[in-house]
């Protein structure tokens, strides 16, 4: 694993995409639910502009430098030390990422799959399986995410099926719900839609830095779509109530609508290993980010060895928290975090980068097409 | 070019002093004779040309046995030395050996050397060294003649519609079989001798305007690295030279279809065809491609579709099956249906061992039905494939070892794992299988996932000489997608893949092209 | 060398440890069947009935011999739903699962107290399967069980099967657990079908009324087909109309309700419009008449009329109970939610049964058979 790996354009969307959809999708309907009822939807829309926006934050960093890694501008912007701390609070940030999403994930899976089996041993095959591949490097966690992506889309194929229980009146009363409630319902939708940032990391990779803007946010406002889908899926045939109260809507969702094929009554066997596979890969991504930046940080060829070091860190946060409230306590921790780098860390750099005029200008493509342009007429 | 550094360390061990031929052609025959060690099938044949105005020629014509064609020897050789020279007028000096081999011996490729170990490498190989008295050069004349196995169907690779020649052992059929499917002066075959005992020869095919240099560069750069004793397959070639030789998915593929080899070069893949087997190689390859057979092509558009897609599933089918099974069974009995569930259960009435090792049984059992049925020869092979399946598994099942669900699950893995087209494939694909029941037996459902996640990562990693294995999929290239799970028909597919990067990609040719037609010639 | 052996020692110790969860499935005992009644005596204690079947004799895909055979019911005492479960996992071996549960019968005694303490056991297990089925038993519940029928193996399964096909016959309403759930939850009532076990069979038929979560009344059999044409549920079902002795049934082929709802002042008004269409199957009349069309318009006009009593005296009959099982509550939440914030508290004892009911029906036929 190279720390110049070298990244298909299309891939940093597929990376963005299976950052995005993991646990948070799950959750997602049942806390919109809960705080906003049918303004649920509103909230979310807001919370994807938002979204939308840091992402196009983000860009904008990566474009500044296109060669670099975070950890190198950062220390170019903010001097040595507090590049480096800030490295070591990004690299940070990824772990309790990755702690947060493997706990949650396993909460559920013990629950719906496996009751008995203790936390420690669904923690450590998840980890187990992410540290072999984020040691292989980008490329592969692109190609695996790929095919991950393919396999995120075969529930399309049941939407026909929702039709018969899908009820439109469900999301009727609309605004109604208090500012309060709605700001609480934008927050909580923002965290899952939180993932873009991995573009930090691995835009620098890209090989079409032009392309980057559209890539990236096109992989959001897929991941955006997707969620927002789920989340109407699951206010219509479930019902506002009912999606409130349950931990986990969508699985009952799948369980529920009426596929009246063959063999399998229960189709939600896929649905379980769709889900594992989408928080399969946004812990692999979130440990490679670690790693990567951690390399990048102490100017390493690769983050090979990082990677298991990491792991363990991230499985002795995981275990930390004592019970369902302390889960979601960390959550909302880790939104918090989020919301401080996003829109307080970057924005920072960013303005740095200008004053201190280091980094390429992000315009400038098209004076040099003009240029281009007058030289060959 | 041959081995020489590797021959003459040969020759040094075994003390050979004399490095180049002496004058005389007894000394010549004697030391030859020495070098081979006296082999009885070493044939050194003496003879005495009467020249005009009374001048004698002595010399010796060695060979041996079996490797050159004792019938080429004398038509080719002995004859027209024997004829011509009756009249040769000129005086008996170096000129002689040059007036010999280009206006008298017939046969199709005559050099001079004067180094012994050119001389006994030639002799190896089945040339015959003609060694005239007072000159320290041999002829060496290409007689080559051998029994070889006519051109059969092949044995792995069957198709209903499309040829049914296969590659033979001998290399230079086998290339005459490409050869008559790419008439192309850009086809390029290039010889190289690998194995220090062996001398086997192997050779490069590409099409030189299609093919990546780069590509053909990296291929003649790991042939070289292959340092054996001997060629016997290309099996051989294959694990020295792949990428990775520690994955149970092989990212070089081999094939006995002459059309098959065909059609990679034609998509500017590179064809390694190996002496002495018929199995030859093409780099690169991807999981797609090994998931083709040549029919697909063959057939019409919805045929070929149908079929691919029913190999695909067959695939899948055959690989997660039997971790399904564990996994429902043990972990999560509420997702079969109800009266599915309920027959499950009731077949399992009595059953002493938990499901994964009935699972692992029958498995093993499977694989050791199919290896013996290998083996044995003919009718027999078949015949136990049945009793094996059929007696052995009621037998299991009466005798409460193993349930009747189980027995059907083993026997779909089996047939939906034969679809697989390519051997090598199934390979991986049988020994991933156990590794997904083994993660099943332990956390059911998501166990499996994760298994699978790991397949899939493992998959990823792969790359097969600078391709990435699961191309079309990932990286996603729609232009290649479609041939992939469906074929699109002939009109769309006007470009070659690219994943070999070709030069030239456009794969019909367009109208400017049309001009450049050659004559049909037969 | 060291990051081989990290590997490897993993691997291992995931090895070496349990198969926590793995139970095989012929150590489960499936449940196909639960049923609660009061306990006799003691009005604090319930009986939890299950049906478990007796797997010898499912290996083969015949339905079983006879009913004895075939199933094994078990009861229990207790309070709570998890107790009396825990009972009867000292009863088998085997470990109870619900995971296949198709069946909740709930028995009337125990209904008119509430059936809430029954559902959140089963609504917090994962594992069941939300499309099963509520009912409520005239009677005992346990009767239900001890109903002979040898075309199924388990009761269990023939009641789901039985109301998975009720739309052939529209005197009872279909919803399974989910829809339930989501009708009580809304507002504490619903109507669930009402089951009634004899020695010879099961039937069902008709409905009961839940409101606030306890049973109240019983629905007839054309109450419970004028609640599913409110349920907009109806796909099948035959209704008989009598001009003049002659009695003509009219066989529903699709059928579609629309509700819309108007706030005057303080004053709501319910539209309700039923659309259906259907073929007259059966003229019941003393002689074979001569060439005579059908009268189809009066007909038509009979069966408008006909329904919209029907519908009407289902919605008083609902008025007078002061339950609100179709679910007008959400049309109003809805559609005039500051209304309904004024007013939610005293929706269904005050406003609703003073609400306005504007029914109108509009019955098709399509066709009348081979004959005219």
């Amino acid at each position: 694993m190279k720390t110049r790996d070298k990244l298909l354009s299309q891939e940093v969307s597929v990376i963005i995409i299976n950052m995005i959809l993991g646990i948070g999708t799950v959750e997602l309907p049942s806390r919109l639910a809960q705080e906003a009822g049918p303004d649920g939807i509103i909230a979310y829309l807001i919370a994807v502009g938002i979204v939308v926006f840091a992402t196009l934050l983000y860009c904008w960093l990566t474009l500044r430098f296109p060669k670099q890694g975070f950890a190198d501008y950062s220390a170019q912007l903010t001097g040595r030390v507090i590049g480096f701390i800030l490295s070591l609070a990004f690299t940070a940030f990824y772990v309790g990422v990755c702690s947060s999403v493997l706990r949650a994930f396993t909460n559920i899976t013990k629950y719906f799959l496996l009751q008995r089996t203790p936390l420690e041993v669904i923690m450590v095959s998840m980890l187990f399986a992410t540290s072999i591949l984020a040691r292989n490097g980008l490329q592969p966690i692109a190609r695996s995410c790929q095919i991950i992506l393919m396999i995120l889309l075969v529930p399309v194929f049941l939407l026909p099926f929702f039709i018969p229980i899908f009820e439109f009146g469900e999301f009727l009363p609309l605004f109604q719900t208090s500012m309060p409630n709605m700001i609480k319902a934008t927050f909580s939708a923002l965290f899952s839609l939180a993932g873009a940032e991995v573009l930090l990391i691995v835009g620098s990779h890209s090989d079409k830095k032009s392309r980057l803007v559209r890539q990236a946010l096109g992989g959001v406002l897929f991941a955006g779509f997707f969620t927002g889908g789920i989340v109407i899926l699951s206010f219509g045939s479930l019902s506002i109530e009912q999606t409130a109260k349950l931990t986990e809507p969508v699985f009952e969702m799948i369980k529920y609508v009426p596929v009246p094929i063959l063999l399998l009554e229960r189709v939600d066997i896929f649905y379980y290993t769709i889900w594992i596979a989408a928080t399969y890969s946004t812990i692999t991504i979130g440990l490679f980010a670690a790693s990567h930046n951690l390399a990048e940080t102490f100017k390493l060829e690769s983050g090979k060895g990082f990677v298991i070091p990491l792991a363990a860190v991230t499985y002795y946060l995981a275990t930390l928290p004592k019970n369902e409230l302390e889960v979601q306590a960390f959550s909302a921790f880790m939104s918090i975090c989020w919301t401080i780098l996003t829109f307080g860390i970057v924005p920072v750099l960013i303005l740095l980068s200008y004053i201190r005029k280091k980094g390429e200008p992000v315009l400038k493509r098209n004076k040099s097409k003009q240029q281009a342009k007058e030289a060959n007429p | 070019m041959y081995n020489r550094r590797a021959f003459n360390k040969h020759c040094i061990e075994s003390e050979a002093v004399f490095l180049k031929l002496a004058k005389r052609v007894h000394i010549n025959t004697k030391l030859i004779q020495e070098e081979l060690n006296h082999s009885s099938d070493l044939i050194i044949h003496n003879f005495i040309l009467t020249l005009p105005h009374r001048r004698e020629l002595t010399g010796a014509m060695i060979y041996i046995e079996g490797m050159a064609s004792g019938q080429l020897v004398t038509d080719a050789v002995l004859q027209p030395i024997l004829h011509e020279m009756r009249d040769y007028d000129q005086p008996i000096d170096a000129n002689i050996l040059k007036f010999l081999a280009e206006s008298v011996l017939t046969a199709s490729e005559v050099t001079e050397t004067d180094q012994l170990d050119d001389t006994l490498l030639s002799i190896m190989v089945g040339k015959v060294a003609l060694l005239i008295d007072g000159f320290n050069t041999a002829l060496t004349i290409d007689v080559k003649g051998w029994d070889y196995r006519t051109i059969q169907s092949p044995q792995t690779e069957a198709v209903i519609r499309g040829p049914r020649d296969s590659f033979i052992e001998v290399l230079n059929r086998n290339i005459m079989l490409i050869r008559r499917r790419l008439r192309d002066p850009n086809l390029v075959i290039e010889y190289v001798r690998v194995g220090e005992r062996g001398q086997n020869d192997l050779a490069i095919a590409y099409i030189k305007d299609i093919a990546q240099p780069d590509l053909v560069q990296e291929v003649r750069k790991r042939l070289e690295k292959v340092n054996l004793d001997v060629i016997l397959d290309s099996g051989y070639v294959e694990q020295i030279i792949e990428d990775d030789w520690w994955s149970p998915f092989n990212t070089i593929q081999d094939t006995e279809r002459p059309d098959e080899v065909a059609a990679a070069l034609v998509e500017g893949r590179v064809a390694i065809l190996v002496d002495n087997t018929p199995f030859a190689l093409l780099v690169p390859t991807t999981l797609n491609a090994q998931m083709m057979s040549p029919e697909d092509y063959y057939v019409r558009w919805a045929a070929a579709n149908f079929i691919r897609v029913i190999r695909f599933l067959a695939s899948f089918i055959s690989f997660v099956t039997p971790s399904l099974y564990i996994a429902l069974v043990s972990y999560h009995p509420e997702m079969f249906p109800t009266q599915l569930a309920l027959s499950v259960a009731a077949s399992r009435e009595g059953i002493p061992f938990p499901a994964f090792v009935e699972a692992l049984v029958m498995e093993i059992s499977l694989e050791l039905l199919r290896e013996a049925g290998i083996r044995l020869p003919g009718p027999i092979g078949q015949t136990i494939g049945i009793v094996g399946g059929l007696i052995i598994g009621e037998a299991a099942v009466n005798a409460g070892i193993v349930s009747p669900i189980m027995v059907i699950v083993v026997a779909l893995t089996a047939i939906a794992g034969f679809i697989i087209p390519t051997y090598n494939l199934s390979f991986g694909i049988r020994i991933t299988r156990f590794f997904l029941m083994l993660a099943a037996s332990f956390l059911g459902l998501y166990g499996l996932s994760l298994a699978l996640l790991i397949v899939l990562g493992h998959l990823a990693t792969l790359t097969s000489f600078g391709v990435s294995y699961l191309s079309p999929w990932a990286p996603f290239n729609w232009p290649d997608f479609r041939d992939s799970i469906i074929r699109a028909p002939w009109h769309v597919l006007k470009n070659r893949p690219s994943y070999t990067n070709p030069i030239d990609s456009t794969r019909q040719p367009t109208q400017k092209n049309k001009s450049n037609k050659r004559k049909q010639q037969s | 060398m060291t990051k081989r052996q990290f590997v490897f020692i993993t691997i291992c110790l995931l090895l070496l440890s349990g198969c926590w969860d793995a139970k095989d499935i012929d150590q489960r005992s499936f449940v196909m069947g639960v049923a609660f009644d009061l306990a006799e005596g003691d009005e604090e204690e319930h009986v939890m009935t299950i049906e478990i079947p007796l797997l010898k004799n499912f290996a083969s895909n015949q339905g079983g011999s006879q009913q004895e055979e075939t199933t094994l019911i078990l009861s229990t005492t207790g309070k709570t739903v998890a107790q009396m479960s825990g009972n009867f996992e000292s009863r088998t071996w085997r470990e109870i699962f619900y995971g296949h549960t198709h069946v909740i019968i709930i028995g009337e005694e125990v209904a008119r107290n509430g059936i809430a303490e029954f559902i959140d056991y089963f609504d917090r297990n994962p594992r069941i399967d939300r499309r099963l089925k509520l009912f409520i038993a005239q009677g005992e519940a346990r009767e239900v069980f001890n109903a002979k029928n040898p075309l199924e193996p388990t009761v269990s399964n023939y009641l789901n099967q039985l109301l998975e096909v009720a739309t052939r016959t529209s005197t009872v309403i279909k919803q399974n657990f989910q829809d339930s759930l989501r009708n009580l939850e809304h507002n504490g009532d619903t109507i669930l079908p009402r089951v009634r076990g004899t020695d010879k069979e099961v039937e069902i038929a008709g409905g009961a009324v839940i409101k606030d979560y306890k049973f109240i009344a019983w629905l007839g059999e054309n109450e419970a087909r004028a609640a599913a044409f409110l349920y907009d549920n109806i796909t099948g079902g035959s209704i008989t109309v009598n001009i003049d002795e002659v009695f003509y049934t009219y066989a529903i082929r699709s059928s579609s309700t629309k509700i819309k709802a108007k706030l005057e002042g303080e004053q709501l008004t319910f539209f309700i419009t039923v659309e259906s269409s259907g073929d007259i199957i059966e003229i019941f009349q003393k002689q074979l008449k001569t060439p005579v069309d059908t009268p189809i318009e009066k007909v038509q006009a009979k069966l408008n009329a006909d329904m919209k009593d029907e519908i009407l005296h289902l919605l008083h009959k609902l008025q007078d109970l002061k339950a609100d099982p179709i679910g007008f509550s959400k049309y109003v939440f809805r559609h005039f939610p500051k209304y309904w914030k004024e007013h939610r508290d005293e929706w269904k004892d005050v406003i609703f049964p003073q609400v306005k009911f504007e029914v109108q029906t509009k019955f098709t036929i399509q066709s009348t058979g081979i004959l005219k």
